[in-house]
């Protein structure tokens, strides 16, 4: 029984001691830990180099009903929750599965998002970010 | 036999060890009164419905996780069909009615921390910290009986005829794991924050307070020179230079306060305080629910 319990504390505070190292500070319980806001611009950019903007959606589909948790409506500043560096990560992670999961579009060839964040009232700070290159559904093809 | 044990050793540091394990078994042997853990079994019913509310609603517009973007924390985990997730939700939604009175709570318990855990482990994107919190006390609580009080169970028991089971006398071991796990977000929370000049300084504080101030015009509370002047003051850093130390103090305090005995009433009551005052000034889901409640497990489990 005291071994179950020590291993039982022994991993949460592994996980408290991890999360210092984790842009979503998984299972370490820092809440409220900062202020930082963030909003973004998100586009389709094409074989040819052209980008157009997805704030009006594309080929039926649009940004806010693909990605509803965590890194939705990023057009206007919004608070980052857990932090700028776990919205950042969920950024990128949303890029890829949205690429994945648009099949209709047969021609973009990955989506880029560029990301402005202020980190506790410091500067602006501007990040981009890429999803992997598509690959176009069959019906593309026809 | 620990007294025999106590004599053949002869160093002071060997029998100090030998006193805090024969301590510790004792305290894991321990029985008591776990008629609050049954109060709080009901009350974690509760919290698990809202906890689910914003799956549900989702379910309700028939959008299971994997139709929007989701994030799995490993590739191996096992995703369920649309209508396996929703059933799963359903069912999730049945065994906190049962935790609520009580019905087979020695199985539901268990079941509904099991769901939960399944829901949460899905996607990284449902990670939170009061989810967390709330599955430490559903994995903790399935370990007891809690069916003993505040719960059909025992009138159940009594209609059958069968003698009831004595409240007052349970093993207490998954509450001392539990009063541990539950101190620790706090000695986290307070820690993290110590270590952060932008929290220490206030900064992080005032900020919020800065871009969520103008919730207060154009509600009720508009108008009423006390609530203008609280906001007006709230909103300077000189205010937040005084009250993130205390806020990072008060955490730091609870984590001690309540495994101390001579302070844990006092802290019984600034950890209620503490929630309700997160729950007035923010949004943060089930946790301030969660905190107030979890004042439960301190009570002593004395058997009289």
């Amino acid at each position: 029984m005291a071994l179950f319990i020590a291993v039982v504390w022994g991993a949460q505070v592994y996980f408290v001691v991890r999360a210092y190292d984790d842009p979503h500070v998984h299972f370490g319980y820092q809440p409220f830990n900062e202020s930082s806001i963030w909003r973004g611009e998100i586009w389709r950019v094409f074989p040819d180099g052209r980008r157009v903007s997805i704030r009006e959606g594309w080929e039926g589909y649009h940004w806010d009903v693909l990605v509803r948790d965590r890194v939705r409506n990023p057009w206007n500043f919004r608070r980052a929750d857990s932090g700028v560096g776990s919205t950042l990560a969920f950024v990128q992670e949303a890029l890829h599965w949205v690429s994945r999961h648009t099949p209709n579009d047969c021609e973009t060839e990955y989506l880029e998002a560029r990301i402005e964040y202020v980190h506790n009232r410091r500067e602006p700070q501007f990040q981009v970010f890429r999803s992997a290159p598509r690959e176009l559904a069959p019906e593309c093809d026809l | 036999m620990t007294g025999k044990v106590l004599d053949s050793v002869s160093s002071p540091g060997a029998t100090l060890w030998v006193r805090c394990g024969s301590q510790v078994q004792s305290l894991l042997g321990a029985r008591g009164n776990v008629r609050a853990l049954c109060a709080l079994r009901g009350i974690l019913g509760v919290l698990v419905w809202l906890h689910l509310k914003p799956f549900l609603k989702r379910m309700g517009e028939g959008i299971a996780y994997s139709d929007v973007f989701y994030d799995p924390w490993v590739s191996w985990y096992p995703e369920a069909s649309r209508s396996v997730y929703f059933a799963i939700l359903i069912l999730a939604c049945i065994t906190a009615t049962c935790m609520v009175v009580g019905l087979w709570s020695r199985v539901v318990t268990p079941m509904t921390f099991v769901l939960l855990a399944y829901n949460l482990f899905l996607s990284e994107t449902f990670f939170r910290h009061n989810r967390h919190f709330l599955l430490v006390f559903l994995g903790c609580l399935s370990f007891v009986d809690t069916g003993r009080a505040f719960a059909l169970d025992v009138w159940i028991r009594r209609w059958r005829g069968k003698p009831a089971l004595d409240v007052r006398d349970v093993p207490l071991w998954p509450l001392w794991m539990l009063r541990g796990l539950a101190v620790i977000p706090y000695f986290a929370s307070g820690f993290s924050k110590a270590l952060d000049p932008d929290w220490r300084s206030g900064v992080v504080t005032w900020d919020r307070v800065l871009r969520y101030r103008h919730h207060v015009q154009g509600s009720v509370a508009e108008g009423i020179p006390f609530v203008e002047g609280l906001v007006a003051r709230a909103s300077t850093l000189e205010f937040h230079s005084f009250f993130a130390p205390l806020a990072i103090g008060t955490e730091l305090f609870l984590s001690v306060g309540l495994l101390w005995n001579p302070t844990r009433r006092l802290a019984m009551v600034v950890a209620f305080l503490f929630h309700l005052s997160i729950e007035l000034s923010a949004s943060v889901q089930v946790f301030s629910y969660l905190g107030m409640a979890a004042v439960l497990i301190w009570v002593s489990p004395k058997k009289t």
